[in-house]
């Protein structure tokens, strides 16, 4: 008997009806493979991944991060609560802690990685899709110089507040050295 | 007694004192002329060409990281100053231009970048340039600037760039699958339709990945139609495609997602555009008849990576 399995029929109707709807989003870094962060031992960022709910997008939507490599323990998701609400035509921010032991390892790079999934807007009478994203965070471990963090400042080792104490003491060596000759 | 080399001497300078204004007069030429008829004046043109400066680019603001807008375009505005020694007056206002440049990638230019500040020597130009969705994330996209003086004379300057990030988006439709009634002995049906996933981004070699979960009775609840069902390709009706396994993300081997302007609309990876195709080969042969759905386990995903 060739027994009929009505798996999803007569939703034809709901089906245009919710074609209508796209989900578009996506998500943007200034890092990827050929340009990654680079940091040094002890050095710690918080970067931030950008979330996009465009290119045609007719809804707001909701996304789910997920933090699925942290790189070796280097990385944390900022956030407690890793549901961001994207409008449509808007964008949101998901900070990432990136932290590096001093003991870190230069030379190698790690790998992190965070997925976004569009929270389902609600239930259907078939198949629902939903979208997701992923995207790629290398961190680089790197010489002091070459870290985004280096400034030469912090090479000289001398703080605003050093500099002043010092410019005070020749000042006032050199005040005394003429008082005595004076007198 | 003034001796008499003395007197020639004063003479002389006296006679000097005399003739120079006479001579700076022109009284004697004059008299010369009369004498001889020769011309002793007369009307001349004389060209004197006084060298261009061409002017200078000196001034590019740096611009900072440019994020992609998702399946549109990014206006930048950025400024950069001219200056020409012979006076601002001298730049040609009109003939300001602005290029972000990288090689391989389609320039995107604006043939007139307007003047918003004059002073001096220098005008300050502002340009605004827009960047696509699609355009190639990189460090070093070049910042091409010219302008002209009224001499036709070019200053350029390419000194500074900029980083276009990267951006990993898509959008699909439709966002649900439906398959027609099918029998028990029923094989290779394709669904209603194929997905169409446009990269909305500009990333590059993006792996398409489904995670599916088993479909389940809406009336009987111990009744499932399994993930492993289904199979699914970039070609229709993707019976001969990837089967998929419950709650696992399982790569679509045969498809790979590129960048591109989905306006053209391929269907291809020029227009950076996949379709998916998605088939449910058989049916468990013991389950009921009746809908089934992802209500109660959940939407299937598709994720690029």
């Amino acid at each position: 008997m060739n027994k009929k399995i009505g798996m999803i029929v007569g939703a034809v109707g709901l089906l245009v009806m919710m074609s209508l709807f796209a989900s578009a989003f996506g998500v943007s870094t200034s890092y990827w493979d050929e340009n990654p962060l680079r940091i040094a031992p002890g050095e710690s960022i918080t970067v931030s991944l950008g979330l996009q709910n465009g290119g045609g997008g007719t809804e707001d939507i909701t996304l789910r991060a997920e933090l699925t490599n942290d790189g070796g323990g280097i990385a944390t998701l900022v956030d407690e609560d890793l549901d961001y609400f994207v409008p449509v035509g808007g964008g949101v921010g998901v900070p990432i802690r990136i932290e590096l032991s001093e003991d870190a390892e230069t030379g190698i790079t790690h790998q992190i990685t965070v997925s976004f999934t569009q929270v389902a807007s609600g239930e259907g009478g078939m198949v629902r899709l939903t979208g997701g994203v992923v995207s790629n965070l290398p961190v680089e471990v790197v010489g002091e110089e070459e870290s985004e963090l280096y400034t030469p400042e912090a090479k000289k080792g001398l703080s605003g507040f050093w500099m002043i104490v010092i410019a005070l003491a020749v000042a006032l060596t050199i005040f005394l050295i003429a008082r005595s000759r004076k007198d | 007694m003034v001796k008499r080399g003395t007197k020639v001497i004063v003479f002389l300078g006296l006679l000097i004192l005399l003739m120079v204004p006479l001579v700076s007069a022109g009284i004697f030429s004059d008299w010369w002329g009369k004498i001889t008829g020769k011309l002793t004046e007369g009307t001349t043109t004389v060209n004197i060409t006084i060298g261009n400066n061409p002017p200078t680019i000196d001034r590019v603001e740096p611009i900072p990281n440019i994020a992609p807008n998702e399946g549109g375009f990014n206006s930048t505005t950025f400024n950069f100053t001219a200056t020409d020694t012979d006076g601002a007056s001298n730049i040609n206002l009109s003939s300001a231009q602005g290029r972000f440049q990288l090689t391989g990638e389609t320039t995107r230019v604006n043939l007139s970048c307007s003047d918003w500040a004059s002073a001096g020597n220098d005008v300050n130009f502002t340009c605004t340039i827009d960047m696509y969705y699609f355009d190639k994330n990189d460090a070093s996209w070049t910042i091409n600037v010219t302008v002209r003086d009224n001499s036709q004379a070019t200053a350029e300057n390419s000194s500074t760039s900029f980083t276009y990030n990267l951006l990993t988006a898509m959008v699909m439709a439709p966002t649900a699958l439906g398959w027609p009634e099918v029998g028990l002995t029923a094989t290779d049906t394709g669904a209603n339709d194929n997905i169409t996933i446009n990269n909305t981004g500009n990333d590059v070699d993006l792996n398409i990945n489904v995670t599916s979960l088993d479909l389940q009775g809406n009336t009987t609840l111990t009744h499932y139609i399994f993930a492993e069902n289904f199979t699914v390709e970039n070609t229709y009706p993707g019976c001969t495609g990837t089967a998929m396994v419950n709650a696992t993300s399982t790569n679509v081997t045969s498809s790979i997602l590129q960048r591109g302007n989905n306006t053209l609309n391929y269907n291809n990876a020029t227009s950076g555009q996949e379709e998916i195709s998605f088939c449910l080969k058989g049916v468990p042969q013991d389950i009921s008849s009746q809908e089934y759905s992802s209500i109660a386990l959940g939407a299937w995903t598709i994720t690029i990576n």
